[in-house]
């Protein structure tokens, strides 16, 4: 018997080790995801405490890249948390929405559900980034099964992540070793922080994707996929079973359309749900987005944007979900360190973002506990003014107050004083490294005489971190939370002064005053022009949205703008029976102003070629016209008359009441359609 | 199921418990059932085949041992009062019912098996002969699953069969008992072959739980795992590169490189296997027997088939090779030698057929193409030729003072018998005979030493890195030691028991971190059958 209990101990034992191996190798291979915040998203989500998360952010990246909880948390005082992967399968969105309820069941009260991904289906990479950082837990069993049609071959695969990702021991990073260190949080609560632009991302603003704001109702609703339409459906089920509610929102994207909309508005139209589409006006305009500055790349919002939409979202939900306001109650003291975080880490990124004199920016990093590190490329000094020399000086940043042109320097400065200075006059590069007081090494290099030697680098722990352009370029280095938090480079060579980001010029634009006072800041010009842009897209929506509703308009459209074809029309009987008020005024912009103020029995003429209207005539009588092998006539109420489009001696009319339209091509030399409204 | 999946080590986990906790006299029941399962995993398509075989071969079984004890009977009651005539004629009348009923049913099991695996090899010949012609009719392939482990419980079946007929063993009573003799489901995948009288009676005892075959077959699939998973389909990339259709312009030292990397492969994948296979069933208290006793370190081409695919080598033996050098027209044609011309030529004739007979089967058990069946006869040709040259081979190293016993001459057998075997791997590897050919010629031709050894970095080309050839080059070096240590008579695993725990236990846990690290598994690696699970 002893003998017996001693091998089942023993084998219990190995089995426990070899479990303990596998799990210890699985969180250990599991990729980390930074890009989209994934590993420390969900980290994060299992550290809150239970019972107190009240608003639950949903999505694809789009929402990592909008929903910010921790602006919710500083403006409102609401505990939400985003739970937003990489084209987050609606499928992985229900899943997660269980989980959430699972550990918060008495605090959950509002789901806003980000319905970018309605257009695709669940397949095995986006699962795993939506599912590997689920603990194990009962729900993540349901969701693995469930995706895998019970197929425990399959499941095993999503159940320990070691079976996918064993093959990265050849791709292992530092960052592999460090996840572990849990100071590393990020206190973003599953946002993804950027001040990243659209501008900045593309060569030339000319290649920023001008939205069109204007929502075509009339667009035919794009099929939605069965599967993300189920998987709503029971997110919907289970909002409505546990009284949670929700609420859907688009964020502002190159990659949705009106017709995305239309079928999103119909699911939101039968279960009665508020829709929040931030690419169409009105609320477009309301919050003021301005797309080249406010996107980090033409889909996802940046800080910026995103800070409109939270600002947005936020008054909703005090006003229409009675969102309860915790800040000051000391069960979420844990929150008011994440905004701390925050604030050091990543809203001061945004606050150096928006600077643009070097004074102004060293000064607004030394403003918390931040380390300077300084190098300097090329020429720093030519176009150094004296108010920024002053500072420097000011600072104990003496050498730097001094620089020449084409000096070297190395500096190094926190919010306590100078701890390093280093210049040199000529060819020589100058190097510097050392270690911080949390062990963190750096290294620093700066060359300025010549296109062989200059070179600004700063290394963090081996990774490059300098912008490395010609002028002053900084590192700032947040000692608390050990931690890069920006780089920036001024080019104090050239006296221009750099532009600004107005952080309200969404409202500026409008303002007369404000484009007469800003008309020298490119990035306000540009603004302005996107804004012209978007205006001169909308109205061609409008004449979409109104040839959409006509068919007829819609052939004239689609051939008028060719060179190649001619467009002919004639009248028979009345034809104001096919026009609204909406045709009316499409044909005005169309070029066709007769034919918009044709009055009932009037006869018309008129023929349109490579998008001008080459001729147009209306009557009361009978009216013809013709032109090389043309011979037409349009006829009204009064002249009992058929229409007639002769071509070459031939009849090509058809000869029905109302509008009688020939297309004419000028390559094949004949009528190559024939219809009539 | 695979047997390298973590489904299979799951199911053997339960089915290891159940048999140990279930009374004795339901052991076997558990085993069949199990085996069922384990059949019926991959697919309910072909399990009419198996079934079939079953219950053919154990009602021909019966039939054979009723004739038996109905000859034994009538000898008994005859007792005395029959002469040793009489009971001569009854015994050869009997003798010559079960033959027939043996000959019936080996040629059922095998015509299955044929018409199977070999009907579209017939097929694509009869249409390659229309075409010759220029006549236009084809007649259309036939889509076929090839049952699981087709193959083996054929031939298991086929040698109780004979068995059974011969007299050595006698026919099975119980019908769930010979069920789970040809269904026994470590062994169905990929072997080995097991004799009835040997592992089928074990698959009936009774087996109390022993914690030293439990912990020794867990170590064994752990060591299969680390071949298969480690090594095999690591390797698998570079044949699946090199012997592709579109190879053109390879120098011969891509295809030294792709034979050289398809021999590990296809030893690392077979005896990974077999390995699991061996140790699943070991964990259970069966002894399956050995397949492979180190085939890298043979010293000639017999040397090699006595250490590979052991199981199907004694098959051979058994049923073909020995009845084939004791057939009459084979001893009428050696005496004829013999008195014609020497003794030495007829020892030769024997020596000369029995190969050419058994390689060729073995060459079309492996499929029947062309070159399968040239493999087959290169290797019939060289054992025979080593066999009728021995005396010349044995007289010129008299002559020039070599010394045969030491081991710069067995690290040259060892060296020859490798090239021998890449010639052999080409043939069957190469997309086709013809570029077989054109291969091996290029290989004896064209060497670039500068792709060989690495210098001009195109060795990683081939779908394996650097970093992964580094690795892959300490799990061969393991491989080769424990070769070594085995060759030289160390038991492995006992040596290891020897062991502290602390030590044994850190040797478990970084052969399992090794095979769950560096193995080839997931989704990002096609799930890599075993090549021998498709013969």
């Amino acid at each position: 018997m002893k003998e017996k209990f001693k091998i089942g101990f023993k084998i219990l034992t190995l089995g426990v080790m070899c479990l303990l191996l596998v799990s210890f190798l699985s969180g250990f291979f599991q990729p980390t995801w930074l890009l989209l915040n994934n590993f420390y998203t969900t980290r994060s989500f299992y550290q809150e405490p239970k019972n107190k998360i009240e608003t639950l952010f949903l999505g694809a990246s789009v929402g990592a890249y909008a929903f910010s909880p921790i602006d919710l948390y500083r403006d409102y005082g609401i505990c939400a948390f985003t739970i937003a992967t990489q084209e987050q399968p609606i499928f992985a969105s229900y899943y997660w929405l269980e989980e959430t309820y699972r550990l918060h069941p008495e605090t959950l009260k509002t789901v806003v559900f980000d319905v970018s991904e309605f257009r695709k289906e669940a397949y095995d990479s986006i699962i795993h980034k939506a599912f590997d950082g689920m603990k194990f837990s009962p729900v993540k069993l349901k969701a693995v099964m469930d995706y895998t049609d019970n197929d425990f071959s399959k499941a095993i695969a999503f159940l320990l992540p070691l079976n996918a990702y064993h093959s990265r021991w050849s791709e292992l990073e530092t960052l592999d070793f460090e996840k572990y260190d849990f100071k590393k949080d990020n206190g973003t609560r599953g946002y993804e922080f950027t001040t990243n632009t659209y501008v900045s991302y593309k060569d030339s603003f000319d290649e920023i994707k001008v939205l069109t704001t204007t929502l075509n109702k009339y667009a035919k609703p794009t099929k939605l996929k069965e599967e993300a339409t189920e998987y709503f459906d029971k997110i919907h089920s289970f909002c409505k079973d546990k009284g949670i509610k929700l609420v859907l929102v688009k964020t502002p994207s190159n990659n949705w359309s009106s017709p995305l909309h239309n079928a999103v508005q119909l699911i939101a139209d039968k279960y009665e749900l508020d829709f929040f589409d931030f690419n169409f006006s009105p609320i477009i305009d309301e919050i003021n987005y301005v797309h080249p500055y406010e996107s980090r790349e033409g889909m996802h919002t940046n800080y910026f944007g995103a800070a409109k939409i939270m600002k947005y979202l936020g008054e909703y939900l005090v006003k229409e979900c009675d969102a309860t306001d915790v800040r000051g109650n000391s069960d979420y003291a844990y929150m008011e360190d994440q905004l701390e975080m925050f604030n050091a880490c990543k809203y001061k990124q945004f606050e150096l973002s928006q600077t643009t004199d070097v004074a102004e920016c060293m000064k607004t990093a030394l403003t918390d506990n931040n380390t300077i590190f300084i190098t300097v490329n090329d020429d720093c000094a030519k176009s150094l003014t004296d108010a920024q020399r002053k500072y420097f000086a000011d600072v104990g940043l003496e050498k730097l107050s001094k620089i020449k042109i084409h000096d070297t320097y190395i500096g190094i400065i926190d919010n306590n004083g100078v701890l390093y200075e280093d210049t040199r006059p000529g060819k020589e590069k100058i190097t510097y490294k050392g270690l911080m007081d949390d062990d963190t090494l750096f290294e620093l290099e700066s060359g300025a005489q010549s296109k062989k030697v200059n070179v600004s680098s700063c290394k963090i722990n081996g990774e490059e971190t300098s912008k490395n352009t010609r002028g002053i370029n900084f590192t700032i280095y947040n000692n608390e939370y050990s931690e890069v938090i920006y780089s920036i480079s001024f080019d104090t060579n050239d006296s221009a002064t750099k532009d600004q980001y107005l952080a309200d010029f969404g409202a500026l634009l409008s303002d007369k005053e404000a484009i007469n006072k800003y008309k020298t800041n490119e990035t306000f010009v540009n603004a302005y022009k996107y804004k012209k842009s978007v205006e001169k897209n909308n109205k061609a929506q409008l004449i979409n949205i109104i040839i959409s509703a006509s068919k007829s308009l819609n052939f004239i459209n689609s051939y008028k703008n060719s060179n190649d074809y001619i467009v002919i029309i004639s009248s028979q009987n009345d034809v104001t029976r096919i026009l609204t008020e909406k045709h009316r005024k499409a044909l005005k912009v169309m070029g066709l102003p007769k034919l918009s103020q044709i009055s009932e029995g009037e006869a018309y003429v008129a023929y349109i070629t490579g998008g001008q209207v080459m001729f147009e005539e209306k009557s009361e009588q009978a009216v013809s016209f013709e032109k090389d092998v043309f011979k037409v006539t349009g006829t009204g109420k009064a002249d009992n008359q058929k229409a007639s489009i002769m071509v070459n001696g031939k009849e090509y009319a058809k000869q029905k009441n109302g509008l009688n339209i020939a297309v004419y091509s000028k390559k094949e030399n004949k009528i190559i359609r024939s219809v009539a409204f | 199921m695979a047997l390298n999946s973590v489904s299979f080590l799951l199911f053997l986990a339960v089915v290891t418990a159940i048999y140990y906790i279930v009374p004795k006299k339901l052991q076997w029941v558990v085993l069949l059932l199990a085996s069922y399962g384990f059949y019926i995993s991959g697919g309910l398509d072909s399990i009419f085949y198996i079934l079939g075989t079953t219950l053919i071969t154990y009602v021909a079984g019966r039939i054979m041992q009723n004739k038996r004890n109905t000859l034994q009977k009538q000898i008994a009651d005859l007792g005395e009062k029959a002469t040793k005539e009489e009971k001569q004629q009854l015994k050869k009348a009997a003798t010559k019912k079960i033959h027939r009923v043996q000959v019936i049913t080996v040629l059922i099991n095998l015509g299955v098996l044929a018409y199977v695996k070999y009907l579209n090899f017939f097929i694509g010949n009869i249409n390659n002969v229309f075409e010759l012609f220029k006549w236009d009719v084809s007649i259309p392939f036939i889509n076929m699953l090839i049952p699981l482990g087709l193959s083996y419980y054929t031939f298991n079946s086929i040698g109780y069969l004979i068995d059974v007929g011969r007299g050595k063993i006698k026919a099975e009573e119980n019908i769930g008992k010979f069920a789970l003799f040809t269904s026994f489901f470590p062994s169905i995948v990929q072997g080995p072959l097991f004799r009835f009288g040997d592992v089928g009676k074990q698959l009936q005892e009774p087996h109390d739980f022993d914690y030293t075959n439990v912990k020794f077959g867990a170590q064994l699939i752990l060591w299969g795992f680390f071949k298969k998973l480690l090594i095999a389909d690591r390797l698998s990339v570079i044949p699946a590169a090199i012997f592709n259709p579109s190879f053109i312009g390879y120098s011969g030292s891509h295809v030294f490189f792709g034979v050289l990397a398809y021999s590990f492969q296809i030893y690392c994948d077979f005896s990974g296997g077999v390995d699991i296979a061996r140790g699943a069933a070991q964990m259970l208290g069966i002894n399956l027997p050995l397949n492979f006793e180190r085939p890298f370190f043979a010293t000639s081409l017999a040397d090699f088939w006595r250490r590979w695919h052991m199981s199907l080598g004694a098959w051979m033996r058994e049923f073909v090779f020995y009845p084939i050098m004791l057939s009459k027209p084979v001893t009428a044609v050696s005496k004829h030698f013999r008195k014609r011309y020497s003794a030495y030529a007829g020892k030769l004739v024997p020596s000369v057929a029995a190969p050419l007979v058994v390689f060729f089967l073995i060459g079309i058990w492996h499929g029947l193409t062309w070159q399968y069946i040239v493999n087959g006869l290169y290797n019939a040709i060289v054992i025979a030729s080593s066999v009728a040259l021995a005396p010349v081979y044995s007289k010129l190293s008299q002559k020039l003072h070599i010394n045969t016993e030491n081991f710069s001459f067995k690290l040259f057998q060892i060296a020859r018998t490798f090239v021998v075997l890449c010639i052999s791997r080409t043939i069957v590897k190469a997309p086709g005979i013809k570029a077989a050919g054109q291969m091996l010629w290029a290989m004896f031709t064209d060497f670039d030493f500068a792709f060989i050894t690495g210098v001009s970095g195109e060795l990683f080309e081939y779908g394996i890195d650097e970093k992964e050839m580094f690795m892959l080059f300490i799990f061969l070096l393991v491989l080769l030691v424990v070769g070594i240590l085995q060759e030289n008579g160390i038991k492995l695993r006992e040596t290891i028991a020897k062991q502290n725990i602390i030590f044994r236990w850190t040797i478990y846990l970084l052969a399992l971190a090794a095979i769950l690290i560096f193995g080839t598994y997931g989704p990002e690696y096609d799930a890599t059958s075993f090549i021998y699970g498709n013969f």
